[in-house]
């Protein structure tokens, strides 16, 4: 009879587990949810923008290594495309919400294209290209801290 | 000296005469003595006995997969207790463990799998 | 020289503890986001594993009982075998997240990318515990992971905003923007990962392989008392360099090519390619440290052989523990987990089960039929007891701060 109790538990848990998961999966996302995951995916991309700003100018100095930099900015894209797929897999849920995907949308697919310079001039050794790079991507982290800050 | 057997000897470790690992103590056997007392006639070792002590289905599925690779159908693992020399934070045995049968899991892991490695015959 | 190489099994355990590849990326995320808000973390989770690797290896010299084994007597089969399994899974886990780690330090280092590295790496390590001499696997890992010391020159060399700095250390607080919730949280997954099950397990079974004796006691110390404060201190490097680094541009540290940067950023390549070799061999060292482990655990519970010192024939259920707990932990990788997050998973889910390990070691610490003279005195028993009730709270806080602030996020 023991026995069974201690079987028993574990599937009660798991069961109550998977059970508020989906309940919350499911639940349809309201307004702050839909803030909260707007922040989370631009801190998200900025954290990745903020990086790869580090390594391109450390790079510029001769600092580190051609793979290391290579991998660190595929890593900050990787981190980057995450961030987008989550905030564009969901929906906002009302008029504000709409509001506040148009301005979030656009920084992400700067800081995308900003990203992909940046690799790409790396990739090819050429300094000129990969300064301007590194420069473009202020305005981009700049916007993305900005709305971290006001929306937080 | 009077042992606790659930305290001084179950879940012990058993090691040979080299501190070799031998086995746990997973349960004893025991048999009334002459003046009708009970004493430990010898200790058992084995998924097979561990599991008749769990009980339970967790217990029941514990000895049936030991007793799978059980073929001679000898039932768990019995060390006499007359081989056992001192009995402190482990059970010393006076004899090495080559005496003893080898456990059937082990032997069938030497034979089919890690014996068939190269260097397995050498201690790194 | 020879005593002084006596200390490494105590450094290995301690890098592989302390600087293990989700110590690193969690301990860097702590600091880009809280900055030394959580050093005292450290300090506290320092002291408690010494606390009690010193209880555990006072046990494994005088009485040569590995900790497991205690877990086993202590607990009986029943609870002990819950242990097993929590403890099991949670270093399987480990495993396979230093392997991804190894791995990945070979992907900053090449270029080439980090799935391609996981089966060597494994192979690799499955040589090394099949046929290495357990000392020399400890020098070659332990004084190899020695060379993270880069990192708290760097400290010096980034120009650190000292003020700033001794705020955040001593302001126990969370900074603007975070909250109450994630630092908990933070101070929780760092609190277990300097307590880490596993530890004890390696440090203890390897004082027994070493063969160390009740004369060994003051090694075993000197092992517990030099090893872990300096695991400690390579941890706060990493702290201490993402919270000058990253933490005043607000950039959250979430990979391990970002934990090494400020090496590169101090020193240039040279700081990097060192500081990434330490990366390396200290989680090549506690790939090694959980690779074994999951044996040890294993067979101590069941009573089985086991160890280095045997020919493997003679611990073949031993080695084959180990064999397939490789094998599981690539077949893992290669499903492209993401090594790092794993191991975020398994420093809340050691933080759920650290209690099991900890509590029979007190006990047994305690008891003369194990111990003679040598059981615990009063001050050990006071932190052991102040401990005990810090690990039970962090295990009972662990799983409701998960779910409250989503992984930390």
């Amino acid at each position: 009879m023991r026995a069974r109790w201690w079987a028993v538990l574990p599937v009660a848990a798991v069961v109550a587990v998977w059970g508020v998961g989906g309940y919350l999966s499911t639940s349809p996302t309201d307004r702050q949810d839909y803030r909260k995951t707007a922040v989370r995916s631009a801190q998200s991309a900025y954290n990745a923008v903020g990086t790869a700003r580090l390594a391109g100018r450390a790079r510029l100095d001769g600092r580190l290594p051609g793979p290391y930099v290579t991998s660190t900015l595929d890593d900050a894209r990787a981190a980057l495309a995450g961030a987008a797929k989550r905030f564009a897999g969901t929906a906002p849920p009302d008029e504000p919400s709409a509001a506040l995907q148009a301005r979030l949308h656009p920084l992400l697919t700067s800081a995308d294209v900003a990203l992909g310079r940046l690799e790409r001039a790396t990739e090819e050794g050429d300094t000129a290209a990969t300064r301007a790079a590194v420069d473009a991507l202020e305005p981009v982290a700049a916007g993305l801290s900005g709305f971290v800050e006001e929306h937080r | 000296m009077p042992l606790l057997i659930g305290f001084d000897l179950l879940d012990r470790q058993i090691v040979d005469r080299d501190g070799t690992p031998v086995g746990k103590v997973d349960d004893v056997e025991l048999a009334p003595g002459p003046d009708g007392i009970p004493y430990v006639a010898a200790l058992l070792t084995g998924q097979q006995a561990l599991g008749a002590r769990f009980g339970g289905a967790l217990g029941r599925w514990i000895t049936a997969t030991a007793a799978r690779l059980d073929t001679h159908r000898l039932g768990p693992r019995r060390i006499g207790y007359e081989l056992v020399a001192r009995v402190d934070s482990a059970v010393h045995l006076s004899v090495r463990r080559e005496v003893l049968a080898a456990p059937a899991l082990e032997r069938w892991l030497d034979e089919h799998l890690i014996g068939r490695i190269p260097g397995a015959d050498h201690a790194a | 020289m020879k005593r002084l190489l006596a200390i490494t099994l105590g450094i290995l355990t301690a890098i592989g503890g302390f600087v293990d590849i989700g110590d690193i990326v969690s301990t860097s995320e702590a600091g880009s986001r809280f900055g030394l808000a959580h050093a005292w973390v450290l300090v506290v989770g320092v002291i408690g594993i010494c606390v009690y690797a010193e209880m555990a290896g006072r046990v494994a010299t005088v009485s040569t009982r590995p900790v497991f084994d205690l877990v086993r007597e202590r607990l009986g089969p029943r609870v002990a075998l819950v242990n097993l399994l929590g403890s099991y899974l949670i270093t399987l886990m480990t495993l396979a997240a230093e392997i991804g780690g190894v791995a990945l330090a070979l992907q900053l280092l090449s270029g080439a990318p980090y799935l391609l590295w996981v089966p060597l790496v494994a192979l690799v390590l499955w040589l090394a515990l099949w046929r290495a001499k357990f000392e020399t696997l400890e020098r070659i890992f332990g004084l190899g992971g020695l060379t993270l010391v880069v990192l708290l020159v760097a400290v010096l060399w980034l120009h650190p905003p000292v003020a700033a700095l001794r705020h955040q250390a001593f302001s126990l607080a969370p900074p603007a923007g975070e909250n109450w919730p994630t630092y908990w949280f933070m101070a929780i997954a760092l609190f277990a990962s300097a307590m880490t099950p596993y530890e004890v397990f390696f440090f203890s079974s390897g004082a027994v392989e070493e063969g160390w004796s009740a004369r060994d006691l003051v090694i075993s110390r000197v092992n517990v008392f030099l090893g872990f404060p300096l695991g400690g201190l390579l941890a706060f490097g990493f702290l201490a360099t993402s919270a000058i680094v990253f933490q005043p541009g607000g950039i959250q540290v979430d990979t391990l090519g970002q934990a090494v940067l400020p090496a590169g950023l101090a020193f240039g390549k040279i700081g990097l390619a060192l500081l990434i070799l330490g990366v390396f061999a200290a989680t090549f060292g506690a790939a090694m440290e959980t690779g074994l482990s999951a044996g040890y655990t294993v067979a101590q519970y069941l009573g089985w052989s086991w160890g280095k010192l045997l020919r493997p024939r003679q611990a073949a259920r031993f080695h084959t523990v180990v064999l397939v707990g490789i094998l599981l932990a690539v077949a893992a990788l290669l499903t492209t987990i993401d090594p790092v997050q794993l191991t975020e998973y398994m420093l809340i889910f050691s933080a759920v089960v650290l209690p099991l390990t900890y509590l029979p070691i007190l006990v047994v610490a305690n008891d003369r039929g194990y111990l003679g003279d040598r059981v615990n005195g009063r001050l050990a028993n006071a932190f052991g007891v102040v401990y005990l009730i810090i690990v039970v709270a962090a295990a009972v806080a662990a799983i409701p701060l998960m779910v409250m602030t989503g992984m930390g996020g």
